[in-house]
């Protein structure tokens, strides 16, 4: 409960700062919560990466507070027909109904990246109230951009302990701040149009990611990945833009904060963020007539002045978070590694010599048109009709080929239906947005070629999830243009019945993919099963230890995700040793490799440890010497029994998970937790 | 009654109106539905094609059993997928099917959380193999009681699969298909119905908010007047009504 009304604070205080941006810049009130979380995302980064997190949440909650006062103070000023708008409302509602859904069901993380970074970063900065790269632990990953993480922390700020939920409801939240934006335009008495645009927009995330009719829980909305907020905050710098029909500096302004947000959202945001900016200035410079002032410059050096801006901000957080990195990291933003071990201008120019034929290689030629085959054969959303075996199903296959041209169906409906000024803004925009999607895929296809490993950039492994971000972002603008150019229609026109038609085809496809129980709807329990228990044995271990104790994880399961999901369990109460990062191969034979053994380990205990094999002296030697004062057992198998169970007192038949380390300093043996004195 | 048409009337002009009459037929269609449902149910068990049938755990042909050990009540799983299909021949001889609404699983778990507890079902004669998008999982009714909701079709085969586990022990005391529901269980909404109450309601205002403006538009000239043009005659009609 108390998790619940922290976050509800939090939430108010953001609608204050949405109303305060609304009141005093007279941007939308439907497209000034997007404005306020793409502000909180940079605010918290730039203070971040300068070790004053701390401060930047104070200060962020006395800015809520202070616009709560003003509005207070000024509450006759308020318009509350022009504030509630169906946005707003949606946004209010929405952000209402998933903290309810989150607090009263407690999702917990359940994906691998998850806990190698998008959870527990964010774990790691609520409890050290620092970014992640000044106290990284044993985080295996700390080079990622900071925005979703400092969402992540904006919403966690008050109250003690991390919720894991929190981090789902920022992001949805963020969600629907971008859905709102999208229909900001619309007023009260077009309400028959935001219902639709709502829905439609709603089930963007969904029908953009699925592709098959799954039979397991859909983890959509609940899911702490960058890739869809990623592919929506692209589609949010351009949908602040074109929503609303007058271009004032607010809505520019609010613009600029979206594709920087972009940015820093997922390395690959910088891509997308180009793009954005690069359609946003096209459209200000060529089309827009009114002057749109940069402070006292106006006109042409106005509108390039924001021009200049809207690249320049994004560049400067890509700058800024590589001067971070070198500092504090000491490592080289540039340096993209890889399988061609390239640095990041280097792999764009070798990119385009090879793509006009200058030097062309074969595996470039081979990976370009496995992604030209997969733009129309591969499967990636929901837009497909049949099964992938009939005629129907290989026609209307939901590739990316069918997105585009629904997307682009849904620009010319935009284009037909609006005024003068709005059909040059969407064939305009629709040009540029096409060759941004061009340059995007090409880009892809460029780290396929040079930055993946062979086998994966051959397969072109995670496909549909590098490429659905643009798609998303794309199709976000293509319903939004549409809305601009029905606001001005009459009711009852083609116009809201193609919207309505579009908004029962999404609610078709959703209906035939998805199913209730397995999305964040009414997904059963059993989901987070292994995780709860996994939760109960890292309580009732922590029981029996301290923080000055430093577990050695034992978990034989493949793959070796129990090392990553155990960590975050035990942060921060307890350091788990990374154990050569678990995995089934722990016999006597195995060699251990250096870069498995624990950094403040010498030359000569490396040279050892890595050229012995792993022998139970060697296991005890090891233990000794990185300090480790318990085993945890998550799973093994009569193998292992055979070939270490000489090392515990109860020959692992007990059923323990926790084993004290007893070291004599001559022999060393592990006695279940809580018998050591016994022992 | 002349009023309540009049009122109905007034719908097509207003918005709010329209918007309110659509939650209040959705709610009285809900309330109608689960009426017409307890009726329906009523009659069938009236006429026996629903029947209310208890199975005892330590039944030993009313299911046939895959990668499970049975001993009286306990069970004890074999594999990550055990199975417990139901034996049509033993429960219903002579049919192919069953009218299964519900299925209520009394199990007491012995060293773990069962997990993903489900309920897998054919909805058709031909159906050789049972289908994972053919399936429901539990709703906890109390402590060691697991309820599972079917469409209310006929049911060519059932199989409940117990557990996740290897090694999973359960003390199965009872299986109850067709178990009756009280009012208020029935009453109570899901969380699909309710997002249904929040969307289906205004989207369907939308859509009749759509006709009743196609109708009034003129035959010629499809793109009559915009949102704007029609505000502004509205206003100079006031101002015109003010000044005389």
């Amino acid at each position: 409960m108390a998790a619940f009304i922290e976050i509800l604070i939090t939430l108010a205080a953001l609608l204050a700062l949405c109303l305060f941006v609304h009141v005093k810049t007279g941007l939308a009130s439907g497209a000034a919560p997007l404005a306020a979380l793409c502000g909180t995302m940079i605010w918290y980064s730039v203070l971040g990466s300068v070790h004053l997190l701390l401060l930047a949440g104070f200060l962020w909650f006395a800015a809520a507070l202070a616009a709560a006062v003003w509005l207070w103070r000024h509450r006759k000023m308020l318009r509350w027909r022009e504030i509630l708008s169906p946005a707003f409302v949606f946004f209010v509602l929405a952000s209402l109904a998933v903290l309810v859904l989150f607090a009263a069901r407690r999702p917990v993380f359940n994906e691998w990246d998850e806990f190698s970074f998008w959870g527990i970063a964010a774990k790691v900065v609520k409890t050290e109230n620092q970014l992640y790269t000044f106290h990284p632990g044993e985080m295996r990953a700390t080079t990622f951009v900071p925005g979703l993480i400092m969402l992540d922390y904006a919403f966690q700020f008050l109250g003690g302990a991390f919720a894991p939920w929190k981090v789902y409801a920022a992001y949805d939240i963020l969600y629907f701040a971008i859905f709102a934006a999208a229909f900001s335009m619309l007023r009260r008495r077009q309400w028959y149009l935001a219902v639709p645009a709502a829905a439609v927009l709603t089930l963007t995330p969904f029908l953009m990611t699925v592709y098959q009719r799954d039979i397991y829980v859909c983890n959509v909305y609940l899911n702490a990945y960058a890739d869809i907020p990623m592919g929506l905050l692209f589609g949010a710098g351009l949908v602040l833009y074109f929503a609303p029909r007058k271009k004032t500096p607010a809505v520019v302004c609010s613009a600029l904060l979206a594709i920087t947000a972009t940015c820093i959202a997922k390395d690959m945001g910088f891509a997308l963020c180009l793009i954005a900016a690069a359609i946003v200035c096209f459209d200000l410079l060529f089309l827009e007539k009114e002057d749109v002032p940069f402070f006292c410059l106006k006109g042409l050096w106005g509108k390039l002045c924001w021009c200049a801006s809207l690249v320049t901000a994004p560049v400067a957080a890509f700058l800024g978070w590589a001067a971070h990195m070198a500092v504090v990291l000491d490592m080289n933003r540039f340096d993209v590694g890889g399988a061609e071990n390239m640095g990041m201008v280097q792999m764009v120019a070798t990119g385009l010599c090879e793509l006009v034929g200058i030097g062309r290689t074969e595996k470039f030629t081979q990976i370009m048109q496995s992604m030209w085959q997969a733009l129309y054969s591969t499967r990636v959303t929901m837009f497909s009709l049949g099964g992938p075996q009939t005629r129907l199903g290989r026609l209307l296959n939901g590739s990316g080929m069918i997105v585009i041209l629904v997307i682009l169906s849904i620009l010319l409906a935009a284009f037909l239906l609006g005024d003068r000024r709005m059909k040059l803004r969407v064939a305009w925009a629709s040009l540029w947005s096409t060759l941004g999607f061009a340059a995007f895929y090409i880009f892809t296809g460029f780290t396929y070629v040079y930055v993946f490993k062979d086998g994966f950039g051959y397969q072109l492994g995670d496909y549909n999830r590098y490429i659905y971000p643009y798609y998303i972002g794309w199709f976000i603008l293509a319903v939004s243009m549409l809305c601009a150019s029905l606001k001005n229609t009459a009711p009852g026109g083609w116009g809201a019945l193609f919207l309505l038609v579009l908004c029962g085809g999404c609610i078709w496809r959703a209906n035939a993919f998805l199913q209730p129980q397995l999305t964040v709807l009414d997904y059963p329990e059993s989901v987070y099963l292994e995780r709860r228990e996994q939760e109960a044995a890292a309580a009732a271990a922590k029981k029996h230890l301290t923080e000055d104790d430093r577990i050695f994880l034992v978990s034989l399961a493949p793959f070796g995700l129990e090392w990553f999901q155990y960590y975050y369990e035990f942060y921060p109460d307890v350091f788990v040793d990374y154990s050569f990062g678990c995995g089934p191969d722990f016999t006597p034979e195995t060699v251990r490799m250096p870069e498995a053994l624990p950094k403040f380990f010498t030359e000569e205990q490396v040279a050892y440890f890595s050229t012995q094999p792993f022998t139970g002296e060697v296991w005890c030697e090891y233990l000794r010497a990185s300090g480790c004062t318990a085993v945890f057992m998550d799973e093994w198998t009569g193998s292992f029994v055979n070939d270490y169970g000489y090392l515990f007192s109860d020959g692992l038949k007990s059923g323990a998970q926790l084993y004290r380390i007893v070291d004599t300093g001559t022999q060393m043996r592990f006695v279940p937790a809580g018998e050591e004195a016994v022992s | 009654m002349k009023r309540m048409w009049k009122l109905l009337g007034t719908v097509r002009e207003n918005s709010k109106r329209l918007i309110v009459l659509c939650y209040a037929v959705f709610a009285a269609g809900t309330l109608v539905l689960i009426l017409l449902g307890i009726a329906e149910d009523g009659v069938r068990r009236l006429t026996g094609d629903v029947r209310t049938i208890e199975i005892p755990g330590e039944s030993t042909d009313a299911f046939s059993l895959h990668d499970l050990e049975q001993e009286g009540r306990q069970y004890t799983a074999l594999s990550t997928d055990p199975r417990m299909e139901l034996e049509y021949s033993r429960i219903s001889p002579g049919s192919s099917f069953l009218y299964v609404r519900r299925v209520t699983l009394y199990l007491e778990e012995k060293n773990m959380n069962p997990g993903e507890v489900c309920v897998f079902y054919k909805t058709l004669p031909d159906m050789e193999e049972y289908d994972a998008m053919y399936r429901v999982w539990a709703h906890q009714d109390a402590e060691n009681v697991y309820s599972f909701t079917l469409p209310g079709c006929k049911m060519y085969g059932i199989r409940i699969d117990p557990g996740i586990f290897a090694g999973l022990r359960f003390r199965l005391e009872r299986v109850v298909l067709n178990e009756p529901r009280s009012l208020p269980d029935r009453l109570m909404p899901t969380r699909p119905y309710l997002l249904a109450l929040a969307v289906v309601p205004l989207l369907a205002a939308c859509v009749l908010h759509w006709i009743f403006c196609a109708q009034k538009r003129p035959a010629k000239g499809r793109r009559g007047k915009t949102a704007g043009q029609m505000n502004r005659r509205s206003t100079e009609k006031k101002e015109k009504g003010r000044a005389t």
